[in-house]
């Protein structure tokens, strides 16, 4: 209950942060950044306190003593929400671009919101396959890698339309606004670059998991076929962008086409996967 | 050749790689979806023939996937081995540096550079040379003195490790392929289903495993397993030596010298051990095909035939659906003083649900009936997942190098200046900087300015073309 209501006020507050990023994008108050970051922090801590609440009643089944809750749709959206949102309050904290709310913040409200309309909040028993220490480690690190992305195609949509205005004849008030290209795309590099160790850590953690439950570190499962594939799409980016000199518009549409994979990797894949199947039911 | 040296070939093999994996998400495969690949064969006969040829029900073991991938260990080695090195900061010099020592044509080179500057020191030539020696150090570069003619040349780097990721982690990749193929020659996987207090030789190792006990639990009020396990016995069937004895969960094997045994699944044999009736309070253990006597009444039952999954198909005759003992039915004949009635099939978790069996064979709904299922204890099976996997150590090792070198690669930042200093009389130094890093010019600008700055410290003046920011590519 205390659980519930702690994660519909930090929607609300993500909410209220996203109007007053999206207020900023039309009225030039450096203070409705602000009010931006300190919003989402505060949603952010109210966030924390439902996952713990959550994690202290997910314990009372015995066997997920120790495990975190995010063995359902519910679970795993909530976390996504936190980790998209965590890691843009840090990144805006760090370079104070102001604008970049606009951008990033739609992906965690929508894993928010998408948590809170659709799916099932009630908790369940793990079942024996994910009654394993890996449940902590390989979705988290792997949704962390997915928040990360996130944030990058957030940057990229920016680039796009900073682009976009440089070009015009009558750039309006936003181009002033928005970063330089150059920084935006560099932001979404090292974004993408950061992601990607964590990544590919994800995956081989999936594998060991795998090895230790069914004996085979690769099984060609959908899911992990299609984390693969999200994988050498953004090799592909790292690639043309360090050694072909791939910049701005050509590269935001290949992390663009990595962040689709992303989003058919973790939704669209559950009804191909019968091995992670869990996230698309209770 | 040429071609395979390129990036271009690289990200090319990337990109054939992922299409030809999502492909066999969407086609149904062999190993994980029999049934599927039987259905499209029926259904699209001639693009299932095609399909067929080109291998793609077996995607992921066909010759050309493979040959893909091996593909692509052969271009990450020629690729990153044999070209030259893709990026200036890899050799200690700069190619274009390490041409000359002369001033002029140096200077000309670092002004290329994306962020340089230059200007003059009010100092001897020493002090100024200790002074940007001092400040690199002390802003954790690791500076080197080149010898020169014309005065000072101070190459400094931070990060340098950075330059070993690229390679670490190219080189690590070819190695999980390596693993792969190891597990391709000489692991094996084979599923070994035993019916609980039963036993099942491998054909892939001369072993006969035990099951001695199969035992599934559930949560309260579901369907939801919270628990199965085996106890088993595994012995060398040529030699009848003991291997290994454990009660086996999933995700905890048995490990065994040449394999190790994991609890994958289970499923209901379409056995039972007993079935108890409840008759007016009166309970009535059965075992199958036994004939009991319903206490204080002349009529006789039996027990004969059960159903985990129970079903009605369509042409209404019973079945099971699944091996999943998820709606178990048992079939009752009943003797009234010798004579056979009717059987009829009584559902665990469905008490006021029964059908009568007509001689036909086909099923009617029957009326709820005055005695009820009230407990099944079935035999299941345990499925085993038996393998081997030499390549493990292998994959996992590469693994753990590919992701030194990607952190090496991405989280470290390698920046290099060169710096040339030369006298311009007994109390005066000319200096030009050029500064490259790792992550391209724009996130070293905020550093170079602050070295710049640094150099100048009130003990000189900047000449006024110098760059610190990039042009945008």
């Amino acid at each position: 209950m205390l659980e519930t209501i702690f994660f519909k006020i930090s929607f609300g507050l993500y909410l209220l942060a996203l109007v007053f990023s999206g207020a900023y994008l039309f009225i030039r108050r450096e203070v409705y950044s602000r009010w931006v970051w300190r919003l989402y922090g505060l949603g952010l801590s109210f966030h924390l306190t439902s996952f713990v609440w959550r994690t202290k009643n997910f314990w009372e089944i015995a066997e997920n003593r120790f495990y975190l809750p995010i063995n359902t749709f519910f679970g795993a959206l909530s976390y996504l929400a936190f980790a998209i949102g965590i890691i843009f309050w840090l990144v805006e904290g760090r370079h104070r671009l102001n604008i970049l709310g606009a951008f990033v913040l739609p992906w965690s409200v929508l894993a928010a919101g998408a948590a809170m309309f659709f799916a099932d909040p009630s908790l369940s028993g793990l079942v024996p396959s994910l009654q394993s220490y890996w449940i902590n480690i390989h979705p988290l690190v792997l949704m962390t890698a997915y928040a990360f992305l996130a944030n990058a195609f957030g940057v990229g949509v920016a680039l796009l339309i900073q682009e976009h205005q440089v070009k015009s004849r009558k750039p309006s008030e936003l181009c002033y606004r928005l970063p330089a290209i150059e920084e935006l795309d560099q932001l979404q590099y090292r974004l993408i670059a950061g992601s990607f160790p964590i990544l590919s850590i994800g995956i081989v953690m999936g594998g060991i998991w795998a090895y230790n439950a069914w004996g085979r570190f690769w099984g060609w499962d959908a899911k992990e076929t299609w984390a693969l594939i999200t994988w050498f799409v953004y090799v592909g980016y790292l690639h043309l962008r360090l050694f072909s000199g791939w910049r701005g518009r050509k590269t935001v549409y290949l992390a663009m086409l990595g962040f689709a994979c992303v989003i058919f990797t973790f939704f669209g894949v559950n009804y191909l996967s019968e091995l992670h199947g869990y996230l698309s039911g209770g | 050749m040429s071609f395979f040296r390129s990036v271009r070939a690289n990200v090319l093999l990337f990109f054939v790689l992922a299409a030809a994996s999502a492909l066999g998400t969407l086609v149904p495969q062999m190993g994980e979806n029999p049934a599927g690949v039987e259905k499209f064969l029926q259904t699209y006969p001639l693009w299932g023939r095609v399909l067929d040829f080109l291998w793609f029900f077996n995607l992921y073991h066909s010759p050309w996937f493979l040959g893909l991938l091996g593909l692509m260990a052969f271009n990450i080695v020629v690729c990153k081995l044999w070209n030259a090195p893709p990026d200036p900061g890899l050799s200690e010099i700069a190619p274009e540096l390490s041409r000359g020592e002369d001033w002029n044509f140096l200077g000309a080179e670092l002004r290329k550079k994306s962020l340089n500057g230059e200007g003059f020191l009010e100092l001897p030539l020493e002090s100024a040379r200790s002074r940007v020696r001092g400040l690199l150090l002390q802003r954790g570069f690791r500076v080197q003195e080149e010898p020169s003619s014309f005065g000072t040349f101070l190459v400094s780097t931070k990060h340098p490790g950075q330059r070993w990721g690229s390679y670490i982690s190219h080189i690590s990749l070819v190695v999980i392929l390596l693993g792969a193929l190891v597990k391709g020659l000489f692991g094996f996987e084979e599923f070994l289903p035993v019916v609980e207090g039963g036993s099942q030789n491998l054909r892939q190792r001369p072993w006969e495993v035990f099951v001695d006990r199969f035992e599934v639990e559930y949560y309260p009020q579901s369907k939801v397993p919270r628990l199965f396990a085996s106890q088993i016995r595994v012995y060398d069937h040529t030699t009848r030596k003991h291997l290994g004895s454990k009660r086996i969960l999933v995700n905890d094997p048995l490990a065994l010298s040449g394999g190790r045994i994991y609890q994958a699944s289970w499923g209901a044999t379409g056995r039972f051990r007993r079935a108890r009736l409840l008759v007016q309070g009166v309970e009535v253990d059965l075992e199958p095909h036994q004939k009991v006597r319903i206490p204080s009444t002349s009529i006789e039952v039996q027990a004969d035939r059960m159903l985990p999954q129970f079903a009605v198909s369509a042409d209404q005759r019973p079945q099971t659906e699944s091996l999943e003992y998820d709606n178990p039915a048992v079939r009752f004949v009943f003797y009234y003083r010798g004579r056979r009635m009717d059987p009829v099939w009584l559902l665990l978790h469905w008490p006021r649900v029964s059908f009568r069996e007509k001689p036909d064979g086909t099923l009617a709904h029957a009326p709820a009936p005055p005695f009820l299922l009230a407990a099944l204890d079935p035999v299941f099976f345990s499925g085993l997942q038996v393998a081997q996997d030499p390549g493990f150590p292998i994959i996992v090792t590469g693994s753990a190098t590919m992701l030194l070198g990607l952190s090496l690669l991405f989280y470290l930042h390698r920046r290099r200046t060169w710096c040339l200093l030369r006298a311009e009389g007994p109390k005066k130094s000319r200096w030009v900087l050029g500064g490259w890093s790792s992550r391209g010019p724009v996130a070293f600008r905020k550093e170079f300015s602050q070295i710049l700055e640094a150099i100048e410290g009130g003990a000189g003046e900047r000449l006024p073309h110098s760059r610190e920011v990039s042009s945008y590519a």
